[in-house]
């Protein structure tokens, strides 16, 4: 099994176990850019691999998973209607999904008392906008989400956009942003903004539950805040597929199955702040029934958010080349 | 009068190079020092002292042996050193005997493969077996896996030349005379260079298995080439990723303490068992085969 | 016989991997991204490594990284020499009785990890660390100032101390084989102390000096680590961060083992000019 190292809570590992009667060998990578490659080479072996969106395709492509088998998948009714046959799978042959999470803008209201995204036009804009953060202001270190945002603030309607004209002109936006406050690029969002070092962040919501956990004692939870649009948030999710070389295929749907199941999700949504789409999982049932924290509505994906979001595509080649080639430009200041 | 005046310059000048050369050392010294007092700071802070306690070494669910991450960091490293030292060592050793016995053509082109992971930059033979190991489809490279053997072979690879350097410096010293003496007494081809030469030399590889082990617990960029997931992660790895996290722990300090405090434990170590096996001969000390290396 | 394993081993695991490199430089990337390396050299295709050689120059996308690389390595080396040569010319030479002690002191950095080192000046040089205590503390500085916050010559500082133990020991052995019968001699022949130095200390540590630059040079072209823990900042990136971002995946594996290759082009060509200059300075000193 290749997951993401810190989306799947112990016990969901542990209750697999027991209840099948068999060992579970996680093996964790530190991100999906990270993983892909070494998924590709065969140099990792695994039953099932939990899929970022975009890689699909490319997984797809090289024949690397296998088409899944709904009779094992008896928790596949517990998946809301929308998802049951995604734009990204067309009646979910691959795939199951895993977890969805909103990429948005994260402060600190102590620090940024006067701030408040909905008196932007474009929120986005804050950031360029903002005075006196300079040295406060951080991205998150990944291609696709620095430079999607970057677009949407620059008035691009698709994130997934490969005009050349976009690209630099979210490399000259970024450009501008790192002069004006020294932007730092960097996966550690949570504990950033907890610690104070930035005041206004891009982040994942799910930063902002574990944000929580690293605040000084004296600073209460509710100085984190978190934006994201009702309509057109930018939403990325991963998903679970099968290797077609998978050695334990069966076993392999049952683990999918497994987390499908609602005690299993919330568990997870506790752990990683990351929510699986299925009944029971709306927001507002998470906090009704005193699973999440309140302060954490704007955080979690609505079934609204996910349903009118915007989603990391996957690029043809050239759409890839040209996109990393903007983020070379980003990341050498050039 | 004259001469008052210039012995005056002649003590002021080396006294200020001491002045410079002890301040180099304390600046070389104190921060390490520093870092290591940190992991036993009382509170988060990393930066600022505030108080003694060993919480970040043990005792709460952050400290160092207390959390998973960082034992199985540690306990990786210390797996990874143990393959690099006894394989590098075992061949560095055979190597640098096959060298020195070499004559003729064949001498160069083994000298010129020997030199280049010695100068060439890690990142660039870190990119080599990287994609080497990715994409060559045949035997035996399939068979070494991202991970802890590719990790093993990275290091290995790394390490192999400067413990041939070291050994073969010894031999030089030794001489050819002594293997052809030990022939003359009667011993046979294999017998000789078993007993007579692999006992002189094991000083040096003493010092070569210190240094493949300093090496291959100090590694980086290879060692993050070459890993396949989490659980490959070696302690260096994790300073890295986790050196500039706002919210690090003192415990990363007290990890980066270990580290430091087994290589020259090791290290010390070693140099004291090469000095009791070379002490009945002149000239030949420890530091200089350490200096050795870098030339 | 006694030496196949190893020579194998070289082959296997330096030859093909160094070979690999050319390879996957030379070939393309297939539709589905993944680099296809082109092992027949009849079949080689120079478009990726000349693009990327083209992108180097002013004005290309890699200018900025070349440019930073150059001026980093460069003043770090030359921070070593100022710092290092004196150092390892007082303990060859002056240090006496302290001798034996000091070449302790320098071993010690020598075998510190060298990522706890950075993480050590990490700690000191926080915002709320104990470097800007000390510089608010006696008034040379009125407030905290970011020194991790992307700033170039916080690089060049962190490198150069980074790299000094390796550059020192080599160097200081070096120096200290130089036989002080020739320095006598010339106090003998009447040369006063700076004399002495100018015309015999000097002359006899050039070579040494290459030496010990080149054993610094080769491991700060390829670093990426130093800038990233001691800035972080795009504005400090050096060829390895590139090179980094490149080689480990996504659709041009192919331009990062070129840029991998150039680098490795240029470093020999330096090498090869010090091998020859080093064999040629051991002719004409050859009777020392």
């Amino acid at each position: 099994m290749y997951c993401w190292t810190g989306t799947i809570p112990k016990q969901t590992f542990q209750s697999f176990e027991e209840q099948y009667g068999v060992e579970v060998r996680p093996t964790f990578y530190g991100s999906p850019d990270e993983a892909l490659p070494k998924i590709l080479s065969g140099a990792i072996d695994f039953d099932v691999y939990e899929c970022s969106m975009e890689q699909l395709p490319i997984a797809v492509a090289n024949k690397i998973i296998q088409p899944v088998n709904d009779s094992y998948l008896s928790n596949k009714a517990n998946i809301w209607g929308a998802l049951r046959s995604p734009w990204y799978d067309a009646e979910a042959s691959y795939t199951i999904p895993g977890s969805y999470w909103t990429t948005g803008i994260a402060w600190r209201e102590d620090l940024l008392p006067a701030f408040d995204p909905s008196s932007f036009k474009n929120p986005y804009d804050a950031y360029w906008e903002l005075d006196g953060v300079a040295g406060k202001v951080q991205f998150l270190d990944y291609i696709r989400d620095c430079i999607g945002m970057t677009m949407m603030r620059n008035g691009v309607d698709d994130i997934n956009s490969t005009n050349q004209s976009d690209l630099d002109d979210a490399v000259a936006a970024i450009r501008e942003l790192v002069q004006k406050t020294r932007l730092r690029l960097s996966a550690d969002a949570y504990q950033t903004l907890a610690q104070g070092t930035n005041w206004i962040e891009q982040a994942w919501g799910a930063d902002v539950y574990f944000a929580g956990f690293y605040l000084p004692k004296d600073v209460p939870q509710t100085v984190l805040k978190f934006w994201a649009p009702q309509d057109r948030a930018i939403v990325t999710s991963d998903t679970w597929v099968i290797n077609r070389k998978a050695r334990n295929p069966v076993l392999a749907h049952l683990w999918m199955n497994h987390l499908l199941e609602q005690q299993h999700a919330e568990k997870m949504v506790q752990y990683s702040g990351l929510v699986t789409p299925i009944k029971g999982m709306e927001v507002d049932n998470l906090i009704a029934n005193g699973i999440m924290d309140e302060r954490l509505l704007p955080a979690l994906p609505s079934p609204h958010q996910i349903a009118n979001g915007v989603y990391h595509a996957p690029l043809s080649k050239e759409g890839e080349t040209a996109w990393q080639n903007a983020w070379l430009a980003v990341k050498s200041d050039a | 009068m004259s001469a008052i005046g210039s012995d005056r310059r002649r003590i002021r000048l080396p006294r200020l190079l001491a002045v410079f050369v002890w301040a180099y050392i304390l600046w070389n010294l104190l921060p390490v020092v520093c870092a290591m007092a940190f992991s036993f700071n009382a509170t988060r802070s990393r930066s600022v002292w505030q108080g003694f306690s060993t919480q970040w070494w043990s005792g709460t669910p952050l400290s160092l042996f207390d959390n998973d991450e960082y034992a199985s960091a540690l306990k990786h490293s210390l797996e990874l050193a143990a393959w690099t030292t006894v394989l590098a060592t075992a061949l560095g050793t055979v190597l640098a005997l096959a060298v020195t016995r070499m004559r003729g053509v064949s001498k160069h082109p083994v000298n010129f493969i020997l030199m280049i992971p010695i100068v060439t930059p890690e990142l660039i033979l870190a990119v080599g077996l990287y994609l080497s190991l990715t994409f060559i489809t045949a035997w035996p490279f399939t068979l070494v896996h991202l991970g802890t053997a590719a990790q093993v072979v990275g290091q290995v690879t790394y390490t192999v030349g400067f413990v041939v350097v070291v050994i073969r410096g010894r031999l030089g010293v030794l001489g050819e005379g002594l293997e052809a003496a030990a022939r003359d007494l009667g011993a046979g081809p294999v017998a000789a260079l078993v007993f007579v030469l692999l006992r002189l030399l094991m000083p040096a590889v003493l010092v070569g298995a210190m240094i493949s082990f300093a090496f291959s617990i100090d590694n980086f960029v290879i060692t993050e080439y070459l890993a396949s997931d989490s659980s490959t992660v070696s302690i260096p790895m994790y300073l890295y990723a986790n050196a500039r996290g706002g919210n690090t722990t003192p415990a990363l300090n007290a990890l980066a303490t270990i580290l430091v405090v087994m290589t020259l434990a090791v290290v010390a170590l070693a140099g004291l068992l090469y000095r009791c096996a070379t002490r009945r001969e002149t000239g030949s000390s420890d530091i200089s085969s350490t200096v050795a290396l870098g030339a | 016989m006694l030496g196949s394993p190893g020579i194998i081993w070289f082959v296997l695991w330096v030859l093909v991997p160094a070979y690999t490199i050319v390879a996957v430089s030379m070939g393309y990337v297939s539709d589905s991204m993944l680099p296809v390396p082109e092992w027949n050299p009849l079949y080689w295709n120079v478009e990726t490594l000349t693009t990327v050689f083209r992108e180097m120059r002013p004005g290309g996308t890699f200018s900025r990284v070349v440019t930073n690389t150059v001026i980093y390595v460069a003043c770090a080396m030359a921070l070593c020499v100022l710092v290092g040569y004196p150092v390892a010319y007082y303990i060859a030479k002056q240090a006496g009785r302290w001798k034996a002690l000091l070449i302790v002191l320098l071993t010690i950095p020598f075998w510190t990890s060298y990522l706890m080192r950075m993480l050590a000046w990490i700690g000191l040089l926080a915002t709320d660390g104990y470097v800007n205590r000390l510089l608010v503390g006696v008034g040379l500085l009125d407030n905290p100032y970011g020194w991790l916050e992307g700033h170039g010559f916080v690089v060049v500082i962190a490198l150069a101390y980074g790299y000094l133990p390796y550059f020192i020991l080599p160097l200081l052995a070096s120096l200290d084989r130089i036989d002080d019968r020739l320095i006598d001699a010339a106090k003998d022949l009447g040369m006063n102390r700076l004399w002495t130095f100018l015309r015999v200390i000097l002359p006899l540590s050039a070579m040494p000096l290459v030496t010990a630059s080149t054993v610094v040079l080769l491991p700060m072209c390829g670093d990426y680590y130093t800038t990233t823990l001691m800035s972080g900042s795009p504005s400090t990136a050096m060829i390895g961060n590139q090179i980094q971002i490149l080689a480990q995946g996504g659709p041009q594996q192919n331009v990062g083992a070129s840029m991998a290759l150039l680098l490795q082009i240029t470093l020999i060509l330096l090498l090869s000019f010090y091998l020859y200059a080093s064999s040629k300075t051991n002719r004409t000193a050859a009777p020392v």
